[in-house]
C-alpha cells in the first residue's frame, strides 16, 4: 500500500514520466470497467516504487489544473489502494508497508515544511499506525482467523472525525464527542478514509504553492497533463438541443430532471435549488443561453398554478433571473464553467 | 402583547433600537472570543432600506461597529467569516481568504409546508412550532454527544425558524470538507417538495444517532402529526403518505387504510398491517424500516444544507429586527425550548414603548426625590443597560449564559495541553 506522503526523488526522463502517467490512466480506465487487476504496465504501478509515485504526483498536478478531474482522481487512487490492501496474502506485507508509511510521515514532519493541517493529520496517522503495529493489535486484528463482524470490540481506535469524514457521512461508524470509534474490522475503511482526507488537503494546498505554479507553466508538464484532459473523463457535449425539442427530449432525461421539467410545466414554478439544478442540466445537454432564457421566461410569465400569492414573476424579477442564467453559462460574476452536479450528489 | 408592529414604522423605530437597545457590548464580547484583534477580521454585511446590500464591512472595535450601525440603521445585519485580512482592506491584498467561522444551521418552517396544514408560508403557530422544538432537541443532542461541541447558540430567526451557531474553537476552524461531513451526517430528509420519498434507511441496523432522533420524535408523533396535522385525514394526504411506500406493498395499504376515514384510524390500521406483514416475513430487506422512514420524513429536522457547508456563508446576526414581523432575533435556551413561544417574542415597537414608559417613570420618580436621594438615583439608573429594562431581559440572560460558557471553555483549553 502506498499513501504517497513523499514524492519521488531524483531525475526522470520525459518519455519515462509520460509512460508513468499514460499507464496509470490506462489502469484507471480498466479499473472502472472491471474490478480485477490486469497486467497493464505493471512496472509503473509497482507499489510505492519511484515510477508509481511519479505517476501519482504528476496526476496531482493535473487535478490542480482541472478541478473536475480531482474527484475522479481521488476515487481511482482510493480504489487502487483498496485493491492493494485486499491483495495482501498475509499480515506481514501489510505491516511492512504500515511501517514504511509511518516512517515517511515522521520524515515529512521533521523536514518542517508541512502546513498546520498536514501536521495534524500526520500526527494522527503516526498515532494510529503505531497502535496498529503494536503486538497485541496486530496479533488480534491481522490474524487470519479474526472474524470480520461488528461484534468484535476488543480493540477500538478513537480517531478525530476531521480525519475520516467519509466514514462520518456514510454513518458507518459511531461518533462520540468528536471521535469516530473504529472497531477492529473497520481498519481498512479507516485507511481509505484517512487517505481521502490526506488527498483533499494535500491537493487543495497545492493551489497556493509557487512551485506548483512553476511546474504547471512548464511546457513538458503541460503536454503530459494534456493526456488527462484528452481522455473522456468528462464528456463535453458538442450537440445542441433546441428549445422546441426540450419537451420531446425530456423523455430521455434522467428521472430526477424529467420530474423537475414536468413539475415546472405543471406548476410554472420551481424552488431555488431545483431551478438551479435544472438550469445547469439543460445547459450541459446543449441548450443555448437564449433558448434557456426563453424556456424559463415562458414558465415564469404564467401564473403559479397552485399559489395565488406567488411573488416570483418574470416581469418583476426578469433582471435577476436572466443574470443568474447568464452566470451559469459563465458570462457574469466568476465567469466559470459551472457543471451539472453528479448523480451521487443528488442521492 | 403591547402595541402592534407596523412595517411602515420601521424606519422610525430602527434608529431608536440601535441607539438604546441593540446590545453592542455582549455582541462584541461574543465575536471577539477573548482575543484582542479577532473582531477586526470578521466580515459583516448590511442590508439597508431600499434593498441596498453592502458586503465586506469590518470594524476594529466596538465603537466603530456601534457608530456604523447607528449611522446606517441596517434593516438586516449578516455575520460572515473571519478572513486573512481586514475585509474592508481586502483590495490590493494578495491573499484574501476566509479562515474561520462558526458552524451554522438554518431551519425554516417553509420547508415543512408539505407536512403541516395549520399554517403555510410565513405563518407559524404553536402547533407547527413543535417541528422546531423537535429540530432543536435532535440537533442539540447530536452536536453535543456525537461531535463534542458545547458552545451552542440557538436563536429565533425572527419569523418562522431557528438558527444554531456552533461556536467552539475547533468548530470555527473546520474546513469545507468537515462542514459538509457534519451537514451530511445530520441530514436525513433529502429532496424538495417534488420528491415523494425523502428518507432512506438502508442496512439492517439503525445508526444510534438515528435511533436517538426517533426517540425524540416518538412521544410527539401521534398527537402532533397524526392528529394535529391530520396527516392521513384527507384522500390527498393519504395519497402522499402512500407514495412513500414501495410499489409492491402500496396497493395493499391503500386498500386497507381507505376503509377507515380518520387520520388516527388509518394510522392504527397502518401499524397493524405493517406488524402483520413483518411477522409473515413479507417485507423485503429495504422495507424493514419503512415506519421509521415515515416518521423521520414527517418530523426530522429539515436543514438547508448549503447554509452549513460553506465556510464563507453569511447568516443573519442575532438581535436583528425582522422587517416583516418586527420581532427581534432573540437567543433562546435549548433546554427550555418546549416553553418557547414565537408569539411572545418582543417586537421592536414593544421594546421602544417599554423604554419610553421606563423613561417617563424615571422622570416622575426623579422629580419626587429630594437632592440627596436624587444623586444616588442617577448613579444607579445609569448603571443599568437599557435593554435590561425591557422584554429583552430574559433573552439577554440566555445570551450571557452562553457567553459564560464560552469563557469557561476558553479557560479550560488554556489549562489543558492539547493532545490527541
Amino acid at each position: 500500500m502506498a499513501l504517497y506522503f513523499k514524492p519521488p526523488r531524483g531525475i526522470i526522463s520525459y518519455p519515462a514520466l509520460q509512460n508513468c502517467v499514460e499507464e496509470r490512466l490506462k489502469f484507471f480506465k480498466t479499473l472502472s470497467q472491471t474490478p480485477d487487476i490486469t497486467s497493464y504496465g505493471i512496472e509503473y504501478l509497482y507499489e510505492d516504487s519511484a515510477l508509481d509515485r511519479a505517476g501519482h504526483f504528476t496526476l496531482r498536478l493535473a487535478a490542480v489544473k482541472d478541478s473536475r478531474f480531482l474527484p475522479l482522481f481521488i476515487d481511482y487512487e482510493t480504489r487502487l489502494l483498496k485493491l492493494r490492501l485486499n491483495s495482501y496474502k498475509n499480515g506481514n506485507s501489510l505491516l511492512a508497508f504500515l511501517k514504511n508509511q509511518l516512517r515517511h510521515a515522521k520524515e515529512c514532519l521533521s523536514e518542517g515544511l508541512c502546513s498546520d493541517k498536514i501536521i495534524g493529520l500526520f500526527n494522527a496517522v503516526i498515532n494510529i499506525f503505531a497502535k496498529m503495529l503494536s503486538k497485541s493489535y496486530r496479533s488480534h486484528v491481522f490474524n487470519e482467523t479474526h472474524i470480520s463482524d461488528d461484534k468484535c470490540k476488543i480493540f477500538m481506535l478513537n480517531v478525530p472525525f476531521q480525519y475520516c469524514t467519509t466514514l462520518v457521512t456514510k454513518r458507518k461508524v459511531n461518533l462520540k464527542n468528536g471521535y469516530v470509534q473504529i472497531t477492529c474490522e473497520k481498519w481498512l475503511d479507516l485507511m481509505l478514509a484517512i487517505f481521502y482526507t490526506y488527498m483533499k488537503i494535500a491537493v487543495n494546498e497545492m493551489h497556493y504553492s509557487k512551485n506548483v505554479q512553476v511546474a504547471l507553466a512548464d511546457e513538458r508538464i503541460k503536454s503530459i497533463i494534456a493526456l488527462v484532459c484528452a481522455d473522456d473523463y468528462v464528456k463535453v457535449t458538442s450537440s445542441v438541443i433546441l428549445l422546441s425539442h426540450i419537451d420531446s427530449e425530456s423523455k430521455f432525461f434522467p428521472l430526477c430532471m424529467q420530474n423537475l421539467h414536468n413539475v415546472l410545466k405543471k406548476k410554472h414554478r420551481l424552488a431555488h435549488e431545483e431551478r438551479f439544478n435544472l438550469s445547469l442540466f439543460l445547459k450541459d445537454i446543449g441548450v443555448s443561453l437564449d433558448d434557456s432564457i426563453i424556456y424559463w421566461k415562458s414558465e415564469y410569465s404564467k401564473e403559479h398554478s397552485e399559489c395565488a400569492q406567488c411573488l416570483h414573476k418574470w416581469e418583476v424579477n426578469e433582471k435577476r433571473y436572466v443574470y443568474s442564467i447568464r452566470h451559469m453559462y459563465g458570462l457574469e460574476g466568476g465567469r466559470r464553467n459551472y457543471k451539472t452536479r453528479s448523480c451521487s450528489y443528488f442521492q | 402583547m403591547g402595541s402592534e408592529y407596523k412595517e411602515e414604522t420601521l424606519p422610525d423605530l430602527l434608529p431608536l433600537y440601535y441607539k438604546r437597545l441593540f446590545p453592542y457590548d455582549p455582541f462584541c464580547k461574543w465575536l471577539s472570543y477573548g482575543k484582542s484583534s479577532y473582531l477586526d477580521f470578521r466580515e459583516f454585511s448590511f442590508t439597508l432600506l431600499g434593498d441596498v446590500y453592502i458586503r465586506f464591512q469590518s470594524f476594529n472595535n466596538l465603537e466603530e461597529l456601534m457608530h456604523e450601525i447607528q449611522k446606517r440603521c441596517p434593516v438586516k445585519i449578516d455575520i460572515g467569516a473571519v478572513y486573512s485580512c481586514r475585509p474592508k482592506d481586502r483590495r490590493g491584498v494578495n491573499e484574501f481568504v476566509p479562515l474561520e467561522k462558526e458552524i451554522v444551521f438554518d431551519i425554516d418552517m417553509t420547508d415543512y409546508d408539505d407536512v403541516r396544514i395549520c399554517c403555510s408560508g410565513a405563518d407559524v403557530c404553536s402547533k407547527c412550532w413543535k417541528f422546531m422544538i423537535i429540530a432543536c432537541k435532535i440537533l442539540d443532542s447530536a452536536l453535543r454527544e456525537d461531535f463534542g461541541y458545547h458552545n451552542l447558540l440557538w436563536v429565533f430567526s425572527g419569523r418562522r425558524g431557528i438558527h444554531c451557531w456552533v461556536c467552539d474553537e475547533s468548530a470555527r476552524k473546520l474546513d469545507d470538507m468537515c462542514r459538509s461531513a457534519i451537514a451530511e451526517y445530520l441530514q436525513l430528509v433529502k429532496g424538495g417538495a417534488n420528491q415523494s420519498k425523502k428518507v432512506y434507511l438502508p442496512g439492517d441496523k439503525l445508526h444510534y444517532s438515528i435511533q436517538r432522533a426517533l426517540d425524540v420524535i416518538e412521544p410527539y408523533f401521534v398527537q402532533m402529526i397524526i392528529e394535529e396535522q391530520d396527516m392521513l385525514g384527507t384522500d390527498e394526504r393519504l395519497k402522499n403518505f402512500l407514495m412513500i411506500l414501495d410499489d409492491d406493498i402500496r396497493r395493499h395499504f391503500e386498500e386497507v387504510m381507505s376503509q377507515a376515514k380518520t387520520s388516527e384510524n388509518r394510522w392504527k390500521i397502518f401499524n397493524e398491517e405493517l406488524t402483520c406483514l413483518s411477522q409473515k416475513q413479507k417485507l423485503s430487506k429495504t422495507q424493514r424500516h419503512v415506519k421509521e422512514e415515515i416518521m423521520l420524513q414527517y418530523a426530522y429536522p429539515r436543514l438547508d444544507i448549503n447554509v452549513t457547508k460553506g465556510l464563507n456563508h453569511l447568516l443573519k446576526a442575532p438581535f436583528c429586527v425582522h422587517p416583516k414581523s418586527g420581532k427581534i432575533s432573540i437567543p433562546f435556551s435549548a433546554k427550555a425550548v418546549d416553553r418557547f413561544d414565537p408569539h411572545m417574542v418582543p417586537t421592536v415597537s414593544l421594546l421602544v414603548d417599554e423604554i419610553n414608559i421606563y423613561d417617563a417613570k424615571t422622570k416622575e420618580q426623579e422629580s419626587q426625590l429630594d437632592d440627596k436621594n436624587l444623586e444616588e438615583g442617577i448613579v444607579s439608573i445609569k448603571s443599568i443597560k437599557d435593554y435590561k429594562k425591557t422584554s429583552l431581559l430574559k433573552p439577554m440572560s440566555n445570551f450571557e449564559e452562553f457567553l459564560r460558557g464560552l469563557e469557561k471553555s476558553r479557560k479550560k483549553s488554556e489549562d489543558k495541553s492539547l493532545d490527541f
